[in-house]
């Protein structure tokens, strides 16, 4: 019989709230954290709105003795410790001795390019290297498994979910911390700006007047373990991972496919291998980011997998109220997967500027408070990448 | 299930490496790579020398294996050490240079590592399974770990993994600023469940793990030795590194170098050495990770 894949701690740094519980609630309550990043006024003809790590990271990281500097290896060091306290395994150095620790990210460089090439500076080696920011954080907290960085952009956090499941169905491992983490420069700012895909106002996914992505940062981790491991040392179970699966829609550098064939395939995968039917998902956390061609995708896809069910499905769209955080992005959105199936309440997705759905999709425009049992969560990346993960109420 | 490595590509540039005077039995030069008539296509002008270099060995791998029927059951993964850094660099000089609003947007996804990975599945047709690794020198080993597990799950038939070690503006500057160029490489690895497929190898183990203290190195150098007897241990790492070599000396007495993985399979490939029956290559990273690969021929 195959293992059964649990979830027993979150961790989040998100815009609207540096913990799982407040990020929770703050979306349920628009809560959002938009700013202009004036900064870069000079350099810019328009500016367009960011999501920035909210004010309470300083509090969240005074509790834990972590620098409250606003870099990589620290957001993953608070999101992680966060996830190992709700999980029990903080202090646990025997077991986190076996643990790995998956990150997904669109960084694959630590370093500002430009500061470290006129410095020529070899000191600075071990900050720059891609893999000792994991390093680092494995070290100050005795996490002793495998480390693994992904560079898949948006998709990061999902990635990092569903490989930790193989690797754990497999038996390599029965500890895996599992997210995602990006952080706001000005790089990826213009990298988007360049590409004409910034929101003019902020992002409004599958609305009509939608006009691109808010750009956004943060982290978001969870506990992935063995039923069994679980079990044995009486953690509290907060989720299950119920299948999972990765793919490639090979049509396009940026542009999705906009008949969503391979994003349909790869979420019939998921439900699936999560032995469902597609009539047995009670909510989609779809990718969403509010761009034309990745919404019209994900629409026809939700179509082409649901059926007449699509229009009923409840969809919550949290990059409406995050912005779009990257590598972080699925990652928190599973954060916020896991608690509206421990709370069946369902995040609403944020339409600020009361604009109609363009796709006869049912967006929850109220947090929905029904009975929820299972979600499918969507994440497309740059290069074609697709993840599916679908979560589910622990029964025992 | 059983897994199997079953075929090897590789390019180098280096006249003073053993791939090239050895095993390479190509004429075909990194640097020159714009000339071949594999990369005749339109539209490569813009496009970053690694991907061009990977289009190379993937198209070869694909060819010479047949597997243009089979590409629906195949999975690509790429491995870098440092990611596409001159990628990057090339954006944010771009941006220096001509401001935000006239830098080149067809530049802007080759800044995210991934899309390399995504422009071969594109070029290839390649629908499944597609992932970038970036974990240092054990990178190229935990991809074939990835790989041997969605092999094992029935997820994929094929996978090819993609390694490159460049010399990269920003690579170049982490690795010694000043003088040291590395060979350069690049490599693609068919791994297959297919036993009916001429094959390298077959695969026994893959394990990655972290290490805090480098006395553990011991510990996993020591789970490799259990149950197997006249086996060769091939250890890829680096001699300044004292105390992880002194555990390497503790533990395996019949230990030899070897340069990169690659190099190692190569070999194989070409049957240079007749002794090779079971073989353990172990490589570590620095930054504490440790890679180790089990295989019978």
């Amino acid at each position: 019989m195959e293992k059964r894949i649990v979830i027993t701690g979150l961790g989040a740094v998100s815009p609207i709230g540096c913990n799982p519980m407040k990020l929770y609630h703050n979306i349920n309550e628009n809560v959002t954290n938009f700013t202009l990043p004036e900064y870069l006024v000079n350099k810019y003809n328009e500016l367009h709105f960011v999501s920035l790590v909210s004010n309470d990271w300083q509090i969240e990281c005074d509790k834990r003795n972590i620098s409250p500097d606003k870099t990589l290896t620290n957001y993953i060091l608070l999101g992680v410790m966060e996830a190992l306290e709700e999980s029990g395994l903080l202090n646990n150095r025997k077991l986190l001795k076996k643990t790995c620790l998956y990150v997904g990210s669109s960084k694959n460089y630590l370093f500002n390019d430009h500061d470290f090439i006129d410095k020529q500076d070899v000191s600075v080696e071990r900050n720059s290297y891609p893999l000792s920011m994991l390093r680092t954080v494995s070290n100050q907290l005795g996490i002793g498994g495998e480390n693994l960085l992904l560079p898949v952009a948006c998709s990061g956090g999902n990635v990092a979910i569903s490989l930790a499941e193989k690797q754990i169905k497999s038996g390599v491992t029965d500890i895996v911390i599992a997210g995602g983490v990006d952080i706001f420069n000005e790089t990826c700012y213009a990298i988007f700006s360049s590409l004409g895909i910034l929101s003019k106002r902020t992002a409004t996914p599958f609305m009509t007047q939608r006009d691109g992505i808010t750009v956004g940062e943060g982290a978001g981790f969870v506990i992935m373990e063995s039923l069994e491991s679980a079990q044995a040392r009486g953690a509290n179970i907060l989720a299950e991972v119920l299948g999972s699966t990765l793919s490639c829609d090979a049509f396009h550098l940026t542009t999705p496919n906009p008949e969503g064939t391979e994003a349909a395939n790869a979420m019939k995968y998921a439900i699936d291998a999560a032995q469902l039917t597609p009539d047995a998902i009670d909510c989609i956390s779809p990718h969403a980011t509010g761009t034309k061609t990745n919404d019209l995708q994900e629409a026809n896809a939700i179509k082409k997998v649901f059926g007449n069910y699509a229009s009923d499905i409840p969809i919550s769209a949290a990059k409406a109220s995050l912005g779009h955080c990257m590598g972080a992005a699925s990652a928190l959105e599973a954060v916020l997967s896991v608690l509206s199936l421990e709370y069946n309440i369902i995040p609403k997705t944020f339409n600020k500027f009361n604009d109609v759905c363009e796709f006869d999709l049912n967006l929850c425009n109220y947090s929905a408070n029904k009975e929820v049992n299972t979600i499918l969560s969507n994440s497309f990346a740059f290069g074609g990448n697709i993840s599916c993960v679908i979560f589910g109420k622990y029964r025992n | 299930m059983k897994t199997f490595i079953n075929d090897i590509v590789m390019f180098s540039n280096s006249g003073d490496s053993r791939i090239t005077a050895d095993f390479l039995r190509k004429d075909v030069f990194i640097e020159n790579l714009d000339g071949q008539s594999s990369l005749k296509g339109r539209g490569f002008r813009q496009i970053p020398r690694i991907y061009k270099i990977f289009h190379v060995v993937v198209s070869e791998i694909i060819e010479k294996n047949n597997l243009y029927r089979n590409v629906s059951r195949i999975g690509l993964i790429s491995a870098y050490e440092y990611a596409n850094l001159d990628s990057n660099i090339d954006f944010e000089n771009e941006i220096l240079k001509y401001g935000v609003s006239m830098v080149n947007p067809i530049k802007a996804p080759f800044t995210v590592c991934n899309s390399c990975a995504g422009w071969l599945a594109i070029k290839h047709k390649i629908q499944n399974l597609n992932l970038t690794v970036s974990s240092g020198r054990t990178s190229l080993i935990s991809a074939m770990k990835i790989a041997n597990d969605c092999l094992k799950a029935e997820e994929i038939d094929y996978c090819i993994i993609l390694s490159a070690n460049l010399n990269q503006g920003g690579s170049r500057q982490i690795e010694s600023p000043k003088s040291f160029m590395k060979s350069e490489f690049a490599t693609a690895i068919l791994m297959s469940k297919i036993p009916e497929l001429e094959r390298i190898c077959e695969v026994e183990e893959i394990f990655v793990n972290g290490f805090i203290e480098n006395d553990e190195i011991g510990f996993y150098l020591q789970s490799l030795l259990d149950g197997q007897e006249h086996t060769r241990f091939i250890f890829d790492g680096n001699n300044n590194a004292e105390s992880l070599m002194n555990a390497v000396d503790s533990q395996l007495s019949n230990r030899e170098q070897c340069s990169y993985l690659p190099v190692f399979l190569q070999e194989m490939k070409l049957e240079t050495n007749n002794e090779m029956t079971n073989i353990s290559y172990i490589i570590y990273d620095k930054i504490g990770s440790i890679g180790g690969l089990k295989i019978r021929c």
